[in-house]
């Protein structure tokens, strides 16, 4: 399951080059704001700018099929953390939306709680289990 | 009375049976006329089997058989984990309930399984005529049973490499019929010739492709009981 994840990661990383934020780790070396991992982004950092954030554990839809077999879709979700000033831009929406068509996006607009973000489910390939 | 379930209903898991265990497995296209397809022999070579042994030894094989293919052999139910090729000499199994005899032999139809599916939709229809068979009695009015036109309908995801779905389309490609056998989870089957009514594929950007067929059935069913 992480091998999808893994390339939603390395993915985004080359498509968002431009416009991802950066860590800066506690050894201060900075690095691409960029977190893929079953756990939640490591607090030992400070990020700045856009940061994504790609969870390795997959949503699971699991169908049933003739001769014990099913068919399992997956979906990974990727977040969009806007540390920054400026808006996310809709160019940078409409690359993710064209790297991973099969996708579903919503917004969630900076509130005095949390910062502008956008959550994409993105749809990997089915895989069948015989 | 207090609603009880359990005293006023008897529910009970072996009055019902979900479809998890659902087979449908093919055979054709069929020689035009035929309704039974050509069978293959299996023969034991194999002189040290035991009760729960996974695997069997045969003479080599003439026909493909793939995974949950079952046949009975010597007096045991053999049902294959694994599928086997022309010339295998080896069939992986469940567990064996016993001993059996070497050298013995079984005259199988080779079926292949249709994958692509989860969903049947059976219905059994029959061709009726209204009227007076004998006239001046109103007992003997009604309607008269001429023929059966049972289908079977599919469907379900598409897997790009399923035989059995090729041969469903080869027979339609070829207006010939297959051989079927629909078997329920519990072992209830239905068996019988049929053609290939249609086929279908359906196609969606970020959904699963689907599949589909109807199965008209050519003549009578063979109905077999769970054993």
């Amino acid at each position: 399951m992480s091998e999808a994840s893994r390339y939603v990661r390395d993915t985004l990383e080359v498509l968002l080059s431009e416009v991802l934020g950066r860590y800066t780790l506690p050894t201060g070396q900075l690095a691409p704001a960029i977190w893929h991992g079953v756990k939640p982004p490591s607090d030992d950092r400070t990020v700045t700018g856009l940061e994504v954030i790609v969870t390795q554990t997959p949503d699971l839809e699991v169908t049933p099929m003739f001769f014990r077999q099913a068919a399992v879709d997956r979906s990974y979700q990727v977040r969009l953390v806007n540390h920054g000033d400026a808006q996310i831009s809709e160019e940078t929406i409409a690359k993710i939306v064209h790297a991973f068509i099969d996708c579903s996006v919503s917004s969630l607009p900076a509130s005095s709680f949390a910062p502008e973000q956008y959550v994409f489910t993105l749809n990997a390939q089915p895989i069948l289990v015989r | 009375m207090p609603l009880n379930a359990q005293t006023n209903y008897g529910f009970s898991s072996a009055d019902m049976v979900d479809g998890d265990y659902n087979q449908l497995w093919v055979a054709g296209p069929l020689t035009n006329g035929a309704k039974i397809p050509a069978t293959a022999t299996i023969t034991l070579n194999d002189p040290s089997v035991a009760a729960l042994d996974t695997s069997i030894i045969v003479t080599a094989l003439t026909v493909k058989l793939f995974k949950f293919f079952e046949f009975t052999l010597g007096t045991r139910k053999v049902i294959l984990t694994a599928d086997a090729n022309v010339g295998a000499t080896t069939l992986n199994c469940e567990p064996l309930s016993g001993t059996i005899t070497n050298g013995s032999t079984v005259n199988v139809i080779p079926l292949t399984p249709v994958l692509s599916i989860n969903t049947e939709n059976y219905q059994g229809t029959t061709n009726v005529t209204r009227g007076l068979r004998n006239f001046g009695s109103p007992t003997e009015e009604g309607a008269d049973p001429t023929s059966n036109q049972d289908q079977l309908t599919y469907s379900g995801y598409l897997i790009t490499a399923d035989p059995g779905l090729a041969i469903l389309r080869a027979a339609r490609q070829s207006l010939q019929r297959v051989y079927f056998e629909a078997i329920r989870s519990d072992g209830y089957r239905k068996a019988g010739a049929a053609a290939i009514q249609s086929i279908n594929e359906n196609q969606q950007v970020g959904a699963k492709v689907q599949s589909g067929f109807t199965l008209a059935v050519d003549g009578a069913i063979t109905y077999t009981n769970p054993v």
